[in-house]
């Protein structure tokens, strides 16, 4: 699949992009300047040869914090969706299969999650379960599973429905069978569509309840932080939240490229995506070889 | 002729759909039976609850009285394990009226034709594979085309493929729902004169149908159904050169011909106005 | 001399991306009260034709050569205004998918009052009588619930009923019945055929009935064109192409017929009957 990814451009741009964030995400604390928790210079300076992006109010380096911040918000952010995942996938697909109750008490969890408030919510689970970095990325990954409930289960439903999960029953195929070998096929891919986006949502989310100063506690560093200080001192340095918001950006749109290139590779209409694109580009081989013959003519 | 002897014996079952209230009743006393080496033709138009009687044979649907069985066994009535076990042994099997539909996209045709066999199990890799070949060769599909995918065979190769799946589990019954209105005239012959092989094989078949023009011509008898009642059976010739009931009359009246239609309009209209009432 | 109410001569429809022709060589004639048969399976150009005739080809296909003749009117010299006054009031057409057709949110009655009184600029009680007698027409049980109906509480068969009544209220020409009865029980489809040949003599008019089914073709047609592959393999009235079928296709059809239809009862029983009496 990854061979297939790379043959598209959107995959390509996904993963280079990709491959950054996790560089930046194992070696940002590593190639920090300075040490990130500690007054290094003048507070709210602006970007120098010193300090490429300046200092905060505390006089902390910027470019180090945000390096230095990139493996929570990253690993923060992937651990959001993969909770989501489990908490919304599995459900999703065993609604089908069951039974009533559980069908309809997983819909009416779902319908709840969906209804209330993000922020909200989030701000009562820290409150339930302590201020910390795992138990505000609980709180996410749990309000994002609705989507990956909603994703798996409309997927399941729409092959449970067709004629070959039919022909495979009437062949005696047991549930474990439909679903192994017939239904997570078709699922998974809209499934990793859900994941890319998550993972940018996540971050997204993570980086505004850092914003409120919920889940990660003030000395340790993430884009979120970071952001949030130099939005408190816009006044000042003007061009700060620049960078943390580009780097949020970068990987929204990564996690979302990511989503496009495994939509367009999977299943029926990408494997005849792939053979068009294999066609037009033989087709073009053959004709720049004419082209080249001295008057030969385009057929 | 006693039912226990019939490969497929259809006793007056009755079905209903729905709860209480909404509770219709769609068959009504259906029987039939089909014999080894014999293509029966069921033949009923829209609303007549012909795919109904398909999905009870196969214990898709529960029937409320009456009685089903395959080679003298009962198939109706059954837990979900036993009725596993049963489809496992293959004796029917069902062949779809469009096969782009009840093959998987996302599986090769081979995959597809093998699926009865691995659902089965008992069977070694290579043991499957050369069963595959084997019956796809059987059916006429090259085997060039056991890689590739439903969506890059045409309508007739996919309709083989459809058989080829069906006959893998060495089936004693086929039940065939429309299976070549979705083809051109040279592949819908083929595939009949398939069926008729078949047929000399010992295969008993129901060919199930709106249009009875498109079976009368392979079937041995015939059974015409209308709002979930058999309203005439018997030797094909008899239901359509002297039919009786006159829904079959009107059947027989339109069903367009060569040779000019065997009922004038005004006859047709006076069976139509005499169903009416 | 023969009323030609539409004539095609050698045309050639074109599609304009990949420039392979999609129908070539195809001439035909329709003449004024008789009923012309276009037979030919999916892939074999009858729909192209028929949608060049009507001026409806989609924007990829192209009339690239050849002529059309309605009424004697080449149609390469008609403008908008010219086709949309010949639509409906010298050529009608009905199709497979008569629900498509149709406005789901628009009670069947109003849509066909809104064609008479934009087309023959009937008022709102004389659009509603004049309604009220088509439906009559083409054997709509009861004309007024129908007019009060929305579509989708109608059969298919009662559909096409209404669509033939809005092709037929302007009084066309020429009727054109593109696989119009294909998606029918084939009971209905009888009745719909039975009221097509009933308008042809009630109203004078020529009908061109397209099919994938020969029988459909032979029992309703005078005349018949056997297509494949954007070509014409056959032509003739229908009696000599079904006597004496000179191309192997149409002799495939004929022989599908007789050994698996039902003609293979009635052709034997008809020489059966044929030796009894000699």
């Amino acid at each position: 699949m990854l061979r297939n990814i790379l043959r598209l451009r959107t995959g390509r741009w996904a993963v280079g992009l990709l491959a950054f964030l996790l560089l930046l995400g194992l070696f940002g604390g590593t190639l920090a300047p300075y040490e990130p928790n500690q007054t290094v210079g003048d507070s709210l300076l602006g970007p120098s040869a010193e300090h490429w992006l300046g200092t905060d109010y505390l006089g902390r380096d910027v470019l180090s914090r945000i390096l230095a911040g990139s493996a929570l918000s990253l690993s923060g952010a992937l651990f959001v969706a993969l909770l989501a995942f489990l908490f919304g996938a599995i459900p999703g697909v065993l609604s089908v299969y069951l039974g009533r109750t559980f069908e309809w008490v997983s819909l009416r969890v779902t319908d709840t999650l969906i209804a209330l408030p993000f922020l909200v919510f989030a701000v009562a689970m820290t409150a339930l379960l302590g201020n910390g970095v795992v138990q505000a990325l609980f709180a996410v990954g749990i309000l994002l599973a609705p989507v990956f409930y909603r994703v798996a289960r409309t997927a399941t439903l729409g092959v449970e429905g067709s004629q070959y999960v039919e022909a495979a029953v009437l062949a005696g195929a047991s549930t474990r069978w439909v679903v192994s070998k017939h239904v997570l096929v078709k699922v998974l891919p809209p499934l990793a569509i859900a994941f890319a986006t998550t993972v940018g949502t996540g971050l997204a989310v993570i980086a505004s309840l850092t914003f409120l100063s919920i889940g990660v506690s003030p000395p340790t560093a993430t884009w979120g932080g970071v952001l949030a200080t130099d939005l408190q001192f816009i006044a000042v340095r003007p061009s700060a939240p620049f960078v943390p918001v580009a780097l949020i950006l970068i990987s929204v749109l990564a996690c979302n490229l990511l989503a496009d290139a495994v939509r367009d590779v999977t299943g029926e209409s990408g494997r005849q995506l792939l053979a068009r694109k294999a066609a037009s580009s033989s087709r073009r081989r053959a004709r720049t070889a004419t082209a080249n013959i001295p008057g030969g003519t385009h057929v | 002729m006693s039912a226990r002897s019939s490969l497929l014996a259809v006793e007056a079952i009755d079905v209903h759909y729905g709860h209480r209230r909404s509770r219709t009743q769609v068959l009504d006393r259906v029987s039939l039976h089909v014999e080894p080496g014999e293509i029966v033709g069921l033949i009923g138009e829209s609303g007549s609850g012909k795919t109904t009687v398909a999905r009870a044979i196969l214990g898709l649907v529960g029937v409320s009285s009456g009685g089903i069985s395959v080679d003298g066994e009962p198939v109706t009535a059954r837990s979900r394990a036993q009725q596993r076990r049963l489809r496992r042994r293959g004796v029917v099997q069902y062949v779809f009226q469009d096969p782009l539909r009840s093959l998987d996209g996302d599986w090769t045709v081979g995959d597809s034709i093998a699926e009865p066999l691995r659902i089965r199990g008992g069977l070694s890799r290579a043991e499957v594979t050369e069963r595959v070949r084997a019956y796809a060769e059987r059916s006429k599909v090259a085997l060039e085309l056991l890689e590739r995918y439903p969506a890059e065979l045409s309508g007739g190769q996919r309709q083989r493929v459809a058989i080829a799946r069906a006959l893998i589990t060495e089936p004693r019954l086929l039940l065939l729902d429309e299976p070549v209105s979705a083809l051109d005239a040279a592949t819908r012959v083929r595939i009949i004169e398939a069926l008729t092989e078949l047929r000399a094989e010992g295969i008993g078949m129901l060919y199930i149908s709106h249009d009875l023009g498109s079976v009368a011509g392979v079937s041995d008898r015939t059974v015409v159904l209308r709002q979930g009642r058999v309203v005439e059976s018997g030797p094909t010739r008899q239901v359509v050169t002297a039919p009786e009931h006159p829904y079959t009359r009107l059947l027989v009246g339109s069903a367009p011909l060569l040779s000019g239609q065997s009922l004038t309009r005004e006859e047709r209209d006076e069976l139509r106005a005499a169903l009416a009432g | 001399m023969s009323d030609s109410v539409l004539t095609v001569r050698d045309l050639e429809v074109t599609h304009a991306v990949t420039g392979q022709s999609v129908v070539r060589q195809v001439s035909f004639e329709v003449v004024r009260g008789r009923v012309l048969g276009i037979v030919g399976e999916s892939g074999s150009g009858k729909t192209v034709t028929v949608r060049a005739v009507l001026g409806i080809l989609p924007d990829i296909l192209e009339v690239t050569g050849g002529a059309i003749e309605v009424l004697g009117r080449p149609t390469s010299e008609f403008t908008k205004k010219d086709w949309i006054a010949c639509r409906g009031s010298v050529i009608g057409a009905v199709f497979q998918d008569p629900g498509s057709y149709l406005n789901p949110s628009i009670r069947l009655g109003k849509q066909v009052e809104e064609v008479l009184r934009v087309k023959k600029g009937l008022s709102r009680a004389e659009a509603r009588a004049e309604t009220l007698r088509l439906f009559r027409a083409v054997h709509l049980r009861n004309p007024e619930l129908v007019h009060q109906q929305y579509a989708h509480e109608l059969s298919g068969g009662m559909l096409q009923r209404v669509l033939i009544a809005i092709a037929i209220s302007l009084g066309p020409d020429i009727l054109i019945a593109d696989e119009a009865t294909t998606a029918l029980d084939v009971t209905v489809q009888a009745e719909i055929l039975d009221l097509l040949v009933e308008l042809k003599e009630a109203e004078g008019l020529s009908l061109v009935v397209i099919s994938h089914d020969l029988a459909v073709v032979a029992q309703l047609c005078d005349d018949v064109v056997v297509m494949r592959d954007g070509e014409i393999v056959e032509a003739g009235p229908a009696r000599a192409v079904l006597r004496h079928p000179q191309h192997e296709y149409t002799r495939l059809l004929i022989s599908e017929h007789e050994r698996f239809g039902l003609d293979r009862y009635f052709e034997q029983d008809a020489s059966l009957q044929r030796k009894a009496a000699s």
